[in-house]
């Protein structure tokens, strides 16, 4: 498509910060995460890989605050650049409940079964 | 704060109130009254729908077809309107049955009555949020409300590791799919600067490419990222595989709960993405394939899948997933047409019929016993009609419903989905829904031979052990009440279509 990325617009006091380079991290973080959950057996793990993915959507959303935040003087929107930080804090509080009830479930879990492979986990196939 | 606005919210005020009173109540009460607080549950649910039914933006009721005045509230988080006050009528549904059906077997549950109870209102308080929440921050909170209400309650059998096992399922792969739709809500937010879905809608993108503001690319990655994480959370083809074995994991109640409620709250969050936040023709000319090719393969895969298995509660989780491919036909039709509020309409009904009957069948698995243990097997159904004629004609209409059999409810709430359907010109997509719901016939006809002609089961001991249980009669009850409402929609569906 032959539109212009805003790339450029997280200026930093007088550094350039590049909105680029901080989309690729969120994005390698973000799919190091997914594999994780795939890939991993160790549920430990794949609940840390599951914190790794939505801490990559904060990322997104803390560079995308700092764009909006810029770009949008002239905007209608005045409060574009507020929205995604706020956005961000919520999700660090949902990440954390969920990740209570999820170490919560793992422990009865292992209570029960004395294990926290999920090569284990077959239980529920007829 | 607007008291005036925040009072069209009173219906879920009453419902979350409730939860807070049972698990206070719970407190106090001495471990022989607490037979009272399912009670409590169920009525705050009954007069939380007896409200969402007055309210005057409900024209879903009131026999019109109109969308009704939409009501937009505090600064835009919430949308008061009939589609999302129908979602509340099948969410307090969902919520007081399987509360009736908990009653009986919460002493299975080690979970203390009270917070059962209390997470299941909680679950039903975020369902109704989510009908309506119109806002991307609201939208975030209700559905995690909703969500890890659900995750606890599937885990809530916390010494059978079948439901710690569920649990677990559960929470990673919902958390999974919430990772993917934050991920769109991200680029979206990127993409427009904003987090209100009617905002967006309104102007920016029609001046798509010229305006500043608005960058197409990230919205497009957004659409397709949300995209995923909603198929995930009404469990459609190909993101369907964790359903099945969270169903059979989860006690009874609890399954009809996430059965019928979490779905019908994932359908309205899906309703609203696509024909408010991503209805300009430049997007859904990109998901309405989409939608009809999902919609297609989940009909497929869960009609395919439920004949091969052996247990009803699997079964009816798959048949759970062929449901959510009908559904899905539903939402066939472009957003700018004027049919729209007929679409959101059928599949209103569809889901509260789906959710009688369904909630029905659950109570149907929850009531009866073998050896001690909730019937689940298909073998376990050998012979039923012989002991209980009553509750074996009662899963009869429940399965021949499902099938789509002519004179009960969910034929007709069928046949507006695939006239819809066609009436959009996606007849292929309709045809493969008949001919996959011909096909589901084989499955459960197969439960309702098991019962009337097969010789009876030694090891089932059905009804001499459940109607020891204290509120047995509430569950028999509830399943002879749903079967009659689903015969009646059938037979008089004018009545709330």
């Amino acid at each position: 498509m032959g539109f212009d990325l805003p790339f450029n617009v997280i200026a930093d006091g007088g550094g350039l910060m590049n909105l680029k380079g901080c989309l690729i991290l969120a994005g390698v973080i973000f799919s190091i995460g997914a594999w994780g959950v795939v890939a991993r057996r160790n549920v430990l793990t794949v609940l840390i890989s599951l914190e790794l993915m939505l801490n990559a959507v904060n990322l997104v959303f803390a560079s995308f605050a700092r764009m909006h935040a810029n770009m949008t003087q002239s905007a209608n929107n005045a409060t574009a650049g507020e929205n995604g930080q706020i956005f961000a804090l919520f999700i660090i509080a949902v990440a954390a409940a969920e990740a209570a009830v999820g170490l919560a479930i793992l422990i009865t879990y292992f209570r029960n079964k004395e294990t926290v492979d999920t090569r284990d986990m077959k239980e529920l196939k007829q | 704060m607007n008291w005036s606005e925040l009072s069209q919210l009173l219906p879920v005020g009453v419902v979350l109130l409730t939860a807070l009173v049972v698990v206070a109540i719970d407190l106090f009460v001495k471990p022989n009254d607490r037979f009272v607080l399912p009670w409590i549950g169920v009525a705050g649910c009954g007069i939380a729908l007896a409200m969402a039914l007055k309210t005057n933006t409900a024209p879903w009721f009131a026999g019109s077809h109109e969308d009704g005045a939409k009501a937009l509230i505090l600064g835009g988080a919430f949308s008061i309107d009939g589609f999302g006050l129908g979602i509340w009528v099948v969410a307090c549904l969902a919520g007081a049955l399987s509360l009736i059906s908990s009653a009986h077997h919460e002493e299975e549950s080690t979970l203390s009555a009270g917070e059962f109870i209390g997470l299941i209102l909680l679950a039903v308080t975020g369902m109704m949020l989510l009908a309506v929440s119109h806002d991307f921050l609201t939208l975030l909170i209700s559905l995690e409300i909703m969500s890890i209400s659900t995750y606890i309650l599937t885990g809530s059998n916390r010494h059978e590791s079948r439901s710690n096992e569920a649990a677990l399922k559960y929470l990673v792969l919902g958390a999974f799919g919430t990772a993917f739709l934050l991920m769109g809500i991200a680029f979206f937010y990127g993409g427009t600067g904003s987090l209100d879905m009617s905002e967006i809608v309104s102007g920016q993108i029609g001046k798509m490419g010229q305006a500043s503001q608005v960058n197409p690319t990230f919205v497009l990655l957004g659409m397709g990222l949300i995209f995923v994480g909603a198929l995930f959370k009404i469990g459609a083809a190909p993101f369907h595989f964790w359903i099945p074995d969270v169903y059979q994991g989860a006690p009874v109640s609890v399954t009809g709960l996430m059965a019928v409620g979490v779905k019908a709250a994932g359908f309205a969050v899906v309703g609203r993405l696509f024909f408010e936040t991503f209805a300009s023709s430049e997007f859904s000319s990109l998901w309405l394939p989409a939608i009809e090719v999902a919609a297609v393969a989940t009909m497929i895969v869960g009609n395919i899948l439920a004949m091969t298995q052996s247990s009803v509660k699997r079964m009816l989780a798959y048949s759970g997933i062929a449901h959510t491919g009908y559904l899905m036909l539903g939402l066939l039709i472009a957003p700018n047409s004027k049919d729209v509020a007929e679409h959101l309409h059928s599949i209103n009904f569809y889901l509260l019929v789906y959710g009688v009957m369904t909630l029905g069948a659950f109570g149907v698995l929850g009531l009866l016993r073998a050896n001690g243990r909730p019937i689940e097997s298909m073998d376990d159904f050998a012979g039923l009609a012989k002991e209980h004629t009553g509750i074996a004609l009662c899963m009869a209409i429940f399965m021949l419903s499902l099938a789509g059999m002519p004179p009960l409810g969910g034929s007709f709430s069928k046949f507006m989905i695939f006239k819809g359907a066609i009436k959009e010109g996606h007849v292929l997509a309709a045809v493969i829904g008949i001919l996959t719901s011909v096909a589901s016939l084989y499955y459960y006809l197969r439960v309702v031979v098991k019962m009337f002609m097969s010789p009876a089961n030694d090891a089932v001991k059905g009804g001499d052990e459940a109607t020891q249980c204290q509120y047995a009669w509430a569950t028999n009850l509830l399943i002879y009440a749903t079967g009659i409402v689903t015969l009646i929609l059938g037979m008089m569906p004018g009545l709330v279509f």
